[in-house]
């Protein structure tokens, strides 16, 4: 890989998470992002067009529970939208739909940060334990998780202030 | 009027629709039952809403009663209203693991949800009625995760122009 293609992206944060639960989540982390630019990666559902309404979205393939022809959709995706975007740094709350972004980018050099959904309390997810190894920082919601993974952080939850 | 969500998952939840429709009295039901049977009890019953018509039945409705998701639980939180929540549970079938159950333990230990295990549970909790969230449950997250995450995305990003 040539020296160009390691060079930090200065594209926009890629936020990347399914709708739902996940998409809520991360939307109320906002504060943490809002200067920003942003770009997100999403379900087409009615909540994420409630959510991100004026924001930069694009909708990526669901369902993605063990789910292959959606899994190879994705990572086409993700190819073409961190080519051409070149984000900065990528962050998400899961679930399935951000692990090929998470892949694909630590391939890049660009950091991944991944939140734990606040569901998790004694186990990682699927995709928790699928991205902690490409990611530089992991953050888990529950005290009791911050054991699982080599370096993660337990800051408090966002599901209510701490 | 009273609010029944079983959430936007592909999942049925038959458990939670049925107790729904067993509640005593005559009061006005709206039931959002996903890819559960239909059992056309009183009020009106749909398969999903839009997010207009989810957010004004929070809103609206005298109780909130959601599947245990965490999507549902922060739906209601922003919407100012303490839900009643019964969990899906693996060994019925009714999901993958049991992290709504953990969830639900914890959250209605700090007084965020009213857990109900079955439809007598439920009755019990929709006929007291849970009083609204107190507190800054509808405000965006403020705590210590988002200073870290904030202060993670400006050193991964460090250099990088705005």
């Amino acid at each position: 890989m040539s020296a160009s293609r390691r060079h930090r992206g200065e594209g926009p944060l890629l936020l990347v998470c399914s709708s739902g639960g996940h998409l809520l989540q991360l939307v109320g982390l906002d504060a943490a992002f809002r200067d920003f630019p942003r770009l997100w990666v999403t379900f087409d559902k009615p909540d994420a067009h409630a959510l991100l309404a004026g924001e930069q979205v694009l909708y990526a393939h669901g369902p993605t529970n063990r789910n292959i022809p959606n899994l190879l959709r994705n990572l086409r995706l993700a190819r073409r939208v961190l080519v051409t975007r070149r984000p900065r740094a990528i962050v998400s709350t899961g679930a399935g739909v951000a692990v090929p972004f998470a892949w694909l980018g630590r391939l890049m050099g660009i950091p991944v940060v991944y939140i734990e959904s606040v569901t998790r309390i004694s186990s990682l997810s699927l995709s928790g334990r699928m991205i902690a190894p490409v990611a530089s920082d992991f953050f888990v919601q529950w005290p009791e998780l911050a054991g699982a993974v080599p370096g993660a952080r337990y800051e408090g939850g966002n599901l209510t202030p701490a | 009027m009273i609010f029944v969500t079983t959430g936007t998952n592909e999942q049925g939840f038959d458990r939670l629709v049925a107790a729904a429709r067993e509640l005593p009295g005559d009061e006005e039901l709206l039931v959002q039952y996903g890819s559960s049977t239909e059992l056309h009890g009183r009020g009106r019953w749909e398969a999903f809403l839009s997010w207009e018509e989810m957010t004004a039945a929070m809103t609206q409705a005298r109780v909130v009663v959601a599947h245990a998701g965490v999507g549902s639980i922060l739906l209601a939180h922003r919407c100012g209203r303490r839900p009643v929540v019964m969990p899906r549970r693996v060994a019925l079938g009714e999901a993958v693991d049991d992290h709504q159950l953990e969830l639900a333990q914890r959250l209605h230990a700090r007084g965020e949800v009213t857990l109900a295990l079955d439809g007598d549970a439920l009755a019990r909790a929709v006929a007291v009625a849970p009083s609204m969230l107190a507190g800054t449950g509808s405000g965006p997250a403020t705590g210590p995760l988002v200073a870290e995450l904030r202060c993670t995305l400006q050193r991964l990003t460090a250099g990088v122009p705005a």
